[in-house]
């Protein structure tokens, strides 16, 4: 305990009395957007600062003198600036940093914006909105189908933009929009994701060991910034592809800026032309809106509201009394103030609004069924950065959520299950990123969590230690405890009716310890290369009771899931990245495992999850010259699991005493077979025009460029005489084009 | 050969044709090799599990206030081998059913060939709330499985409600108050789509129940109609099927629409099962739509059959009915 109060001591040891304070915001001088993370130094001395996640920065205990200042960001040239600090003066300077003017030949990759907390945080990556671009796609650029190229991240199928990290699934991984959930970020039933890449700034990814100021959730964290907009001029940007129309307008505003961004589907006037009596063409949209306001209220004072709007709606009549219709989508707004208390304190404090809502409606012959999920919450939060000295950074924060959730099933007019909850969740958190060595930094961390249904608190060590063995060889450790208290049904194939439950006190929370080990090396600003391995022991794991009564009205955890289940994923990482010249790019590579038990699954045996794959290899790659950029990616997976058949035997029906046409299929072990590894190749060839004096591009792409048809999943018919079973396949080659514009 | 692209240094020599031709060869045959591989075909026997076949298959369901039933054994047959009833059938297995110190030993039926064996002469009524086990050999393996029949179960109320209101339009005449009449009476007779069937009872210490629609009719008109239904469609509606397990904790069952294919008479038949038909019926391959490995979820499981050195269902149930009409639609 006394050496508790010892540390405290230290890091709160008043600043030298003579000493100045520097401090300020780094923005990008072509636009005011702030600039994360970079690396800003007195030159000749050991102080310095890295800016926070606003953009904010702040070196103390300066002593008085004349200093050079340098400033560093990958993707901007170096700033260098001559000061004179005075005993005591607390300097504020604003710091705008100027893109690289890049020749024809060279091109950025910047996905290391986020370096310093790369150099101090194991398994994060981060990528910039331009790289989603580039790489090929199907149809539209998205985030989480890009996401899957990296090392440890894995797609189910080509039909699903679901996250599957380091051995777990979609349901453990957090997805942020400006610092809020969303609970449903899937498009046309999980092709795409909500995320639209015009609007984004940046992205990243904890894979797991994530720090304090996260939690609630077993796996991976996927934070998503959007843009400011651009405070020196109005400026808009648009595209059209085979599937959607976008446009981005931006601008200043007064001592501020705004960002409008918004992207629909037009396929109706098509459908609409082909559909007839005699074929059942769906109707189908989805639109998303992002929307931003920056406002400088003072020196020490700005806000922000932000929100997204969208939605998907499918309308399938089949015939009079018979109809599908589902609809789904996520509305989310935030207001977040940001106070300077002194030159060493920032605050974010935040107000924000989320919410999912699904629902399908059903009827055949005249016989309705209505599923209706919903959830929504509130939520308070409140994040601290003290720059408390040259050797500590602290953090501290809370976050206060109040959830609604209603579930509502009714079956030809008779409810059959209602879910309604409020639980509250409330979480503070502390961490100290302490420069223990010049060579060595420790993030030490605590956060803590109460949930109304399950009462307690959960406390949650967190601990991240990177240690440079030289100028650019480092290695990362990593660790902490985490919990789960909201548990995601999702379907692979159907996300429209994905819906989230809390766990209330008949069950235990999920719990995951994490330990990561990694090194990293920087030969260059050309290459980086990072080996990283990872384990993850899970408890307390639940999963939907597929056997459940369809009309089952118990809505309590227990009767719901199967519960009490546990299970591990560990592996190796390996990622090597070219990232500057011509040709950029990177080599993944993954070896992993996981497995699950649950007593009332595989007669109480573990086995692995569908999604586990042992091997998983990627190779994407852009080649810029002059006008023209060609992109590949290619990636390769040993097979997923699946559970093969074992027997034939037939059972009359019980309540008809029928003996069925068709006999049955005895599944073997749970996923005890593996399909045929999966391989696919995606090209892109990219042509900057010039349309109207403004800046343009066409894009052509070809998803799976070599035709393979990998296998999804097996499917044993027992209706005609032949036994063979049926391998039900992806996606074939999928050519398309688009334009993107500027104006 | 990529890896030698991504990390080669530049050079200032003059690029060598040859070696460039060279380049060349190396990506066309690197393509050429992806583009074979890329045929993501396999011997469909590679999709099957470890064999097995042979394993006994218990056929046997308990009706409280019936008499001991004929049941069926059968064994499984491998997965790639067409399945036909012959080849799975067991015709000289050992059958004994025990109920307290009675045991009733079963003895295969001289007429079928199918696995069926029939009770004792003049076989007990099956009794509520009674354990009964059944012991099955064959071939040196063993199958137990014990159950333990629910109390009797009664429907205390067919009727009509109406589609909007949900409010009572009329009762229909069950088999308890006149079992001569339920087919005849005007006020069984059920236009199809107007208004709702519903049961009322109530609820015994059960888990669940199933429902049995049964058509008596052998060649009644369908009733359902709808563009998107193709003639294989149709083929495959039969004039028995069963609902999944239903909870029905208030006690009132309404019968949807979709359920009633045919026009004519019609049986509804509620089973209140014990729990190896329960888990069974919850579990099974109709309930879970098998025949989709891994869709989603993992959801091609193993169903819950509670039978110690085999598979199948021994099971009992109480149960009631009621009966109507279906007319077709003007």
């Amino acid at each position: 305990m006394r050496s508790i109060w010892v540390w405290l001591f230290v890091v709160f040891l008043p600043t030298t009395v003579q000493a100045a304070t520097l401090s300020g915001f780094v923005t990008d001088n072509s636009n005011g957007e702030s600039l994360l993370f970079a690396n800003i130094a007195l030159e000749g001395t050991t102080l310095g600062a890295v800016s926070n996640d606003n953009g904010y920065y702040a070196i103390n205990n300066v002593p008085p003198g004349t200093y050079n200042l340098v400033v560093t960001y990958i993707g901007y040239a170096s700033y260098r600036h001559t000061l004179t600090l005075a005993a005591t003066e607390n300097l504020r300077l604003e710091i705008s940093l100027v893109p690289k003017t890049l020749n024809a030949e060279e091109t950025v990759v910047e996905a290391d914006r986020y370096k310093e907390e790369r150099l101090a945080q194991p398994s994060f990556l981060s990528l910039k909105s331009t790289t989603l671009k580039d790489l090929p796609a199907v149809g539209e650029a998205d985030l989480l189908r890009s996401l899957q190229l990296l090392p440890g991240i894995q797609a189910a199928s080509d039909i699903s933009s679901g996250l599957y990290v380091r051995g777990g699934g979609p349901d453990q991984t957090q997805i942020l929009l400006d610092q809020i959930p969303l609970y449903n970020p899937s498009h046309a039933f999980g092709f795409f994701s909500t995320f639209n890449p015009d609007a984004i700034k940046d992205l990243s990814i904890y894979k797991s060991a994530y720090p304090a100021q996260y939690g609630g959730n077993l796996g991976a964290v996927l934070d998503v910034t959007n843009r400011d907009g651009n405070r020196k001029e109005v400026q808009g940007t648009g595209g059209i592809s085979v599937i959607a129309a976008r446009t981005t307008l931006e601008g200043p505003i007064h001592k501020g800026s705004w960002m409008v961004s918004g992207r629909r589907t037009y396929l109706e006037p098509l459908l609409n032309a082909i559909r007839s009596d005699s074929n059942n063409i769906p109707g189908y949209y989805f639109y998303d809106l992002n929307a931003k306001i920056n406002q400088d209220l003072s020196l020490s004072d700005k806000l922000v509201v932000s929100g997204y709007f969208g939605r998907d709606d499918l309308n399938l009549d089949l015939d009079t009394g018979s109809f599908v219709k589902v609809r789904w989508g996520n509305t989310a707004v935030t207001g977040k103030w940001t106070h300077i208390f002194s030159p060493t304190l920032f605050g974010n404090f935040l107000v924000a609004g989320s919410e999912y809502v699904s629902r399908t409606s059903l009827s055949f012959f005249e016989t309705p069924i209505l599923f209706r999920n919903s959830i929504r919450d509130i939520t308070v939060k409140g994040d601290l950065d003290y720059f408390a000295s040259s050797k500590h950074n602290l953090k501290i924060g809370f976050k206060g959520t109040r959830y609604d959730f209603s579930f509502r099933q009714v079956f030809n007019q008779q409810e059959t299950l209602t879910l309604k909850l409020k639980p509250h969740l409330l979480s503070f958190y502390i961490q100290d990123q302490w420069q223990a060595l010049p060579t060595t930094t420790i993030r030490l961390g605590l956060r803590g969590n109460h949930f109304s249904e399950q009462g307690g608190l959960d406390l949650e060590p967190r601990l991240s230690i990177s240690h440079s063995l030289s100028e650019n060889v480092r290695m990362k450790f990593g660790g902490g405890l985490y919990h789960q208290y909201l548990q995601l049904i999702t379907t692979e194939g159907f996300s429209g009716g994905d819906f989230w439950v809390p766990l209330d006190s008949t069950v235990t929370p999920g719990r995951a310890y994490q330990s990561v080990a990694g090194i990293e090396w920087d030969p260059s600003e050309r290459y980086q290369l990072s080996v990283e391995t990872y384990l993850s022991k899970l408890n307390n794991l639940v999963v939907i009771d597929n056997n459940q009564s369809v009309d089952g009205e118990s809505s309590q955890s227990n009767d719901i899931f199967n519960t009490g289940g546990s299970g591990y994923a560990t592996g190796m990482e390996f990622f090597l990245q070219r990232r500057t010249g011509a040709l950029t790019g990177w080599i993944g590579y993954t070896l992993g495992w996981t497995r699950r038990r649950f007593a009332e699954l595989n007669q109480g045996q573990s086995f692995h999850p569908k999604y586990d794959r042992r091997h998983d290899f990627s190779f994407v790659s852009k080649y810029k010259k002059g006008n023209w950029s060609f992109g590949s990616n290619f990636v390769y997976g040993t097979g997923q699991a699946f559970t093969p058949a074992s027997a034939r035997y037939a059972l009359r029906s019980p309540a008809t005493g029928v003996l069925p046409q068709d006999d049955f299929i005895l599944p073997a072990g749970r996923n005890t077979a593996r399909l045929l590894p999966y391989h696919r190749l995606d090209l892109s060839v990219t042509r900057d025009l010039n349309i109207f004096g403004r800046k343009a591009q066409f894009y052509l792409q070809v998803f799976n460029a070599l035709n393979r048809r990998n296998e999804w999943f097996i499917q044993y018919d027992t209706q005609n005489p032949d036994t063979d079973p049926e391998v039900i396949k992806m996606l074939p080659i999928i050519p398309t084009m688009g334009l993107n514009f500027t104006f | 050969m990529s890896i030698i692209l991504f990390i080669g240094r530049k050079s200032t020599r003059t690029v060598d044709p040859l070696r460039k031709g060279h380049s060349y060869h190396l990506m066309l045959s690197v393509f050429s090799l992806l583009l074979i591989s890329c045929a993501a075909e396999r011997d469909p026997g590679s999709l099957f599990g470890p064999a097995e076949q042979g394993t006994l298959v218990v056929d046997a369901t308990l009706i409280v206030d019936r008499p001991m039933p004929p049941i069926f054994i059968r064994q499984t047959i491998a997965p790639n081998v067409v399945y036909t009833q012959n080849a799975a059938a067991v015709n000289t297995a050992e059958v004994i059913i025990t109920q307290g110190a009675s045991e009733y030993k079963y003895l295969p039926d001289p007429v079928s060939s199918l696995g069926r064996y029939l009770p004792p002469v003049a076989p007990p009524f099956i009794l509520p709330e009674t354990e009964y086990r059944i012991l099955v050999r064959f071939g040196g393996k063993e199958a137990r499985a014990v159950t333990t029949t629910p109390k009797r179960f009664t429907i205390d109320q067919a009727l009509m409600i109406d589609v909007k209101t949900l409010e009572p339009v009329r009762d229909l005449i069950t088999f308890r108050d006149n079992p001569n009449t339920v087919f005849t009476a005007p006020v069984n007779q059920v236009p199809y789509l107007e208004n709702l069937i519903e049961t009322r009872f109530q609820p015994i210490n059960v888990k669940a129940y199933q429902v049995g629609i049964i058509n008596l009719e052998t060649d009644s008109d369908f009733v359902i109609s709808g563009d998107f239904l193709d003639d294989e469609d149709f083929e495959n509606f039969e004039r028995k099927s069963s609902s999944p397990p239903l909870e029905v904790a208030d006690g009132n069952l309404r019968l949807p629409w979709f359920a009633i294919a045919f026009a004519g008479r019609h049986i509804i038949q509620v089973f209140a099962m014990d729990d190896n038909w329960f888990d069974f019926a919850r579990s099974s391959p109709e309930t879970q739509n098998v025949g989709f490995g891994n869709l989603a979820g993992d959801n091609f499981e193993r169903p819950i059959f509670h039978i110690d050195g085999g598979i199948g269902l021994f099971g009992s149930a109480s149960v009631d009915s009621v009966g109507f009409v279906i007319l077709p639609q003007k």
